[in-house]
């Protein structure tokens, strides 16, 4: 073969393939944002949520959302559709920083006129100190599939995981492979509640029984609840992202602040920085009208009970199916659920 | 821009090469170069390109003024000018906290960004104003000058192009007889490079940034993980450069023109001297030519030798990053070269095996410094690596432990890029179709925003 013919034909073989593969890709189109592909159900099949969610968000039966992380992930919206009369979708992802946060549920807005409720739950990643946030994890994050322009969709679908997850998509249909999350974006990720081991449990949030032990004593201490706060502390995140979500909503949209229950174990490892968090939000909630600030994040029966729990983050389900209750009751009554919520004002 | 984009290998690059050879002139042909350099470097960040456009302009002007008048003090305005630039850009912030250290005089140095490349072709143009007044260079059409500096496979990050060895190229028609071998063999270089940066580099890359976060977020470094830390970094660093290198140089055949080759195995080296004679070729033939050799090189006497090997190699590693482990690691490389000079006059030999495995730790140590800039934890990680602790090695390095050796293998005993796609590649299908499979998918893998940086961009 002269040099000629080699590299027209290998340009040509690679560009026939890559063509191919390329048309697969658009025409499956994985994370169902493209137009122009083949008309059949779609499902989320990618389990990284980044992936899945922003076909969801854009959805228009729903008209309610939740943001946060995995600690607020387990509000099934099945549970907060009757207490709450709306169509919930929950958009939290596990570890999320605040601005992958501020991204979906922009994507959310944009998409829905008549919205009714918007729950973000507070964890860690809306009390970040640091002056520069940090806006991505090591978790790949799509920016492609959180704006309205499909052309950029296109652009970037000719990749390997664009080929991967459409031949996951191919698999769903073909009856072999599961939706990873329901159609309102909710999924049990701690899994089957009948194996729950509350020795395990134990181990997960203390580390061994000592620390138990001396956690407790601590507790016991009148002088040591946990209860103060540093004054000096800022919180970036919520000028650089909450500030701009809240601004982009009507007055009539009721925005829930839920500070979400941790085990008491790891709140109390950064109160300092929690309670003034919570501080800061109460100042920047009286910005904006029908704002209300929901508060399981302290010292209470759910909480310190460590049979509520996995680890220090997730809950167990029976907790989860409360809280929709517990919420709507403690911003409709404006007042504390003995034990269990607080409102804060 | 990166080279292992797909907007660089689908957009970009062939709308430069169609434009390239359809045109009708070599004049037109190297102003449509220029320009999408321009665009090329303009692409990451358009402030950037003010200071390269006057660096050009500058650096002509004044050759340009030194070949009328004849005077040596122009060419030193002009090296001047080159140091002020890089100084500016790449050392402000460095020399301001030595400032503030010593004195307590607080400068700010927040508003300055560092333009890429800016110390390579900041270091091409010295060359030449250098050999200039060396009498080793001529006058250049202001053109063939903008292409030297600007031309895009080696503007980033090499390799240090010297005028000599390119310019006379430009005026040459692409259209030549062995034309279709130099883009076939281009292309397998380029492709060669693209497959060890996205499947080797990068993922090695992976597994030391998360080693290296969990070893800080409360993980206990045991003796096996860094060491195996080191190695990843090690490998990552030679696979990432000189995967940079093969996709410039390649790229540079399409064209038409044949870029210097920057690195020979530097991982087989059995000396220090050796390593440095594989290891970024270009940029050691620069330090040699323009700082070691006048300054007394190794002719003249002991301790002019001395010198000249600790300055060069101090700078050498200051040029790499404005911080005091770079500067360590230049000197610690000094003073190994000298050791290494003490021991070729002792006249004793030692084994083949031996030197390579002292080499080879050293150059590993080397590295840890050149990729924790925090010295303490250098020095932390130096520690456990030669204080033997029992601790398990950590489990994700558990997976990768056969990669790491296999890349190892590689890298030691296998042929470079440049030797399989120039003397080992032939015309036939053996070779035509796992480097077109090897194209596509790496293009495929860095779709969707997964291109990574090359690591001598910092640089």
């Amino acid at each position: 073969m002269s040099w000629k013919k080699y590299w027209i034909k290998l340009i040509c073989t690679t560009l026939i393939v890559g063509l191919c593969v390329y048309s697969l890709i658009i025409i499956v189109d994985p994370y169902d944002t493209l137009k122009f592909s083949y008309p059949a159900k779609r499902e989320p099949i990618v389990s990284n949520q980044r992936f899945s969610y922003p076909s969801i968000a854009q959805k228009d039966f729903h008209d309610s959302a939740i943001i946060g992380n995995s600690t607020i992930r387990l509000l099934n919206p099945e549970n907060l559709n009757p207490v709450f009369d709306a169509k919930f979708v929950n958009l939290a992802m596990n570890s999320t920083t605040a601005y992958e946060q501020y991204k979906i549920l922009k994507l959310f807005i944009s998409s829905h006129e008549n919205i009714k409720f918007l729950m973000v739950g507070v964890d860690l990643a809306w009390c970040d100190t640091n002056v520069e946030p940090k806006k991505l994890t090591f978790r790949p994050f799509p920016t492609w599939l959180y704006d309205k322009n499909e052309f950029n969709d296109y652009l970037n679908m000719f990749s390997a995981r664009g080929l991967e997850n459409s031949v996951r998509l191919i698999e769903y249909w073909l009856g072999k492979r599961e939706a990873k999350y329901n159609g309102d974006g909710y999924h049990n990720f701690v899994g089957d509640d009948s194996r729950y081991d509350l020795q395990k449990a134990v181990t997960n949030i203390y580390g061994s029984i000592e620390n138990k032990i001396s956690f407790e004593e601590k507790l016991s201490n009148k002088n040591n609840k946990g209860s103060s706060s540093n004054e000096s502390l800022q919180f970036p995140v919520h000028k650089l992202y909450l500030s701009k979500i809240f601004d982009s909503l009507n007055d009539d949209v009721i925005k829930l602040i839920v500070f979400v229950p941790y085990h008491y174990r790891h709140t109390y490892r950064q109160h300092e920085n929690f309670n003034e968090c919570k501080n800061k939000l109460i100042k920047f909630s009286h910005k904006y009208k029908n704002t209300h600030l929901v508060d399981f994040m302290f010292d209470s029966e759910i909480t310190n009970n460590d049979s509520n729990y996995w680890d220090v983050l997730h809950y167990r389900i029976h907790i989860a199916e409360k809280m929709p209750d517990l919420i709507y009751k403690t911003f409709t009554n404006m007042e504390d659920i003995e034990n269990a919520t607080r409102y804060l004002d | 821009m990166l080279f292992n984009s797909q907007i660089f290998i689908l957009v970009f690059f062939p709308i430069t090469i169609f434009t390239y050879y359809l045109l009708p002139s070599q004049i037109l042909r190297i102003r449509c170069l220029i320009i999408s350099s321009f665009v090329f470097y303009a692409y990451w960040d358009i402030r950037f390109l003010p200071l390269l456009i006057l660096s050009i302009c500058s650096n002509w002007t004044i050759s340009i003024v030194f070949c009328a008048l004849k005077k040596n003090w122009i060419i030193y305005i002009g090296i001047a000018l080159n140091l002020l630039s890089i100084g500016v850009f790449k050392y402000y912030g460095f020399f301001t906290d030595i400032l503030l250290e010593f004195t307590q005089i607080k400068i700010s140095h927040s508003e300055i960004i560092l333009p890429l490349g800016i110390s390579f072709f900041t270091f091409q143009q010295i060359s030449y104003l250098v050999d200039l007044k060396r009498n080793q260079a001529g006058k250049y059409k202001f053109e063939e000058f903008a292409l030297f500096i600007t031309f895009f496979p080696q503007l980033i990050a090499g390799p240090i192009v010297r005028h000599n060895e390119i310019i006379n190229q430009f005026s040459k028609n692409p259209f030549s007889q062995d034309m279709h071998e130099k883009i076939s063999r281009g292309i397998i270089l380029f492709t060669l490079g693209l497959g060890k940066k996205v499947f080797l580099a990068d993922e090695f890359g992976i597994i030391n940034d998360e080693g290296f976060q969990s070893m800080f977020h409360g993980g206990e470094l045991s003796t096996a993980s860094a060491w195996y830390f080191a190695l990843s970094y090690t490998l990552q660093l030679y696979f990432d450069f000189s995967a940079y290198s093969d996709m410039a140089i390649g790229l540079g055949a399409i064209f038409g023109f044949q870029l210097p080759m920057n690195f020979n195995s530097p991982y087989k080296s059995s000396n220090l001297q050796e390593f440095w004679r594989r290891w970024h070729l270009t940029l050691s033939r620069f330090f040699r030519d323009y700082l070691y050799i006048p300054l007394g090189g190794s002719k003249n006497g002991y301790i002019k030798y001395v010198i000249a090997a600790l300055i060069t190699m101090t700078l050498c590693g200051l040029w790499h990053g404005a911080g005091w482990s770079f500067v360590l690691w230049g000197f610690l490389h000094g003073c190994g070269l000298i050791i290494y000079h003490l021991w070729q006059k002792t006249g004793f030999k030692l084994p083949t095996l031996v030197a390579w495995l002292i080499t080879f730790i050293f150059v590993v140590c080397g590295w840890v410094l050149f990729k924790v800039e925090d010295l303490n934890i250098a020095f932390d990680i130096l520690n456990k690596m030669f204080v033997i602790n029992t601790l398990p090695i950590l489990r994700l390095y558990d997976q990768n432990l056969m990669i790491l050796i296999i890349a190892l293998i590689i890298s030691i005993f296998g042929p470079t890029n440049y030797q399989l796609a120039y003397e080992k590649a032939k015309n036939n299908n053996l070779t035509l179709y796992p480097i077109s499979f090897l194209l596509f998918v790496s293009i495929l893998w860095v779709g969707g925003e997964r291109e990574i940086e090359f690591i001598y961009f910092q640089f």
